[in-house]
């Protein structure tokens, strides 16, 4: 799932106009990004057009960091969603 | 919305068909029934008071509506404005119905889930108008409320201090335009003579014979979003200034309305 990761950390990059490099060292995408609903709004947008799948609602709450939205991506497709 | 925005996921977004409205659940729970009343209560009110009201500005407002669809034809246009204005507001569109054209009946209105923003859902949705809920409570929810927000092709109406603080437009704001890929229009409406009825939720309430006024701003674009908030909330100070301007000249003719307040 490297690929995915390369993906989102670009997504997330573009969204909190920053650097992927940047976005694959934090922690935290709303304490260290500062990335607050409307972007991660944005960003799920950009995730689930990507791939073509609707993430789990209970989790978007819940989606603070890459491997956070990887794995959402990765259970996504386990269910078939893509 | 062909117009490209900035945001990573963007550029498909408006292809997407718009989603269908949350319904607003005012049962869950006892301040949400309360609400609901309150709502009612307001609807009634708004009723009564458009009938023996007076209007100024109905047509210039019309014309800066019909003049930003005009200019902008592939946006949605979200109309921006204070929640103390969202009564006075109705209380015009039912009063100037043959100059606005029920204009208002084809906004969908957000408002959010806090007991301010449940009272207007009622009172908007007893008045016949559309809503669309927000949800600030749970992280997953006001997300997905977003996303509607943001998909939809329809104009809306926000009220952008609708959960405080009063009188400013937050930082948010500017960046849901901007998602949203959306024109925002600044609209006050300030009545001659009106009463707060409830500090904490900020709605005002005008009185019987009042003189409304209304003023509509020129249209904001997408890329005033650089700046952040400040021309919002200079675009939303300047109508209410006009508004009070255009009160305050009536009250200076013979057989004007009384001093505004």
């Amino acid at each position: 799932m490297a690929e995915v990761a390369d993906t989102v950390a670009r997504l997330v990059a573009i969204e909190m106009k920053t650097s992927e490099e940047r976005v694959r060292r934090v922690r935290s995408f709303r304490s260290d990004l500062g990335m607050d609903s409307i972007a991660a709004a944005n960003l799920l947008f950009a995730v689930e057009e990507e791939y073509g799948i609707e993430l789990d609602p209970d989790e978007l709450g819940r989606l603070d960091s890459l491997a956070d939205v990887v794995g959402a991506v990765e259970r996504a497709f386990a269910r078939g969603g893509a | 919305m062909s117009e490209p925005v900035s945001s990573a996921g963007a550029p498909r977004r408006a292809e997407r068909a718009a989603a269908p409205s949350s319904p607003l659940r005012l049962a869950d729970s006892p301040a949400r029934a309360a609400a609901s009343v309150v709502g009612r209560l307001l609807a009634a009110r708004a009723r009564a008071v458009a009938e023996g009201a007076t209007v100024l500005g109905a047509a210039a407002a019309r014309g800066c509506l019909d003049a930003a669809r005009s200019a902008h034809p592939a946006r949605k246009t979200i109309l921006f404005y204070w929640i103390e204005d969202v009564l006075p507001m109705m209380v015009m569109d039912i009063r100037a119905r043959e100059v606005l054209g029920g204009e208002t009946e084809a906004f969908r209105f957000v408002c959010d889930d806090t007991f301010g923003g449940c009272v207007a859902e009622s009172l908007l949705s007893r008045l016949g108008r559309r809503t669309l809920l927000l949800r600030r409570q749970r992280p997953a929810e006001r997300i997905r409320d977003l996303q509607r927000i943001m998909r939809s092709s329809e104009p809306m109406g926000i009220a952008v201090d609708g959960h405080g603080p009063y009188g400013r437009v937050g930082e948010a704001f500017p960046r849901l335009v901007e998602s949203a890929g959306a024109v925002a229009l600044p609209v006050s409406v300030v009545a001659d003579r009106s009463h707060r009825i409830w500090a904490r939720a900020s709605l005002v309430v005008p009185g019987r014979g009042a003189t409304l006024a209304i003023a509509v701003g020129d249209p904001l674009p997408a890329s005033a979003v650089g700046s952040g908030a400040e021309p919002f909330q200079a675009a939303l100070d300047a109508t209410r200034v006009a508004c009070r301007a255009a009160l305050a000249q009536r009250a200076r003719i013979p057989g004007g309305a009384g001093s505004p307040r």
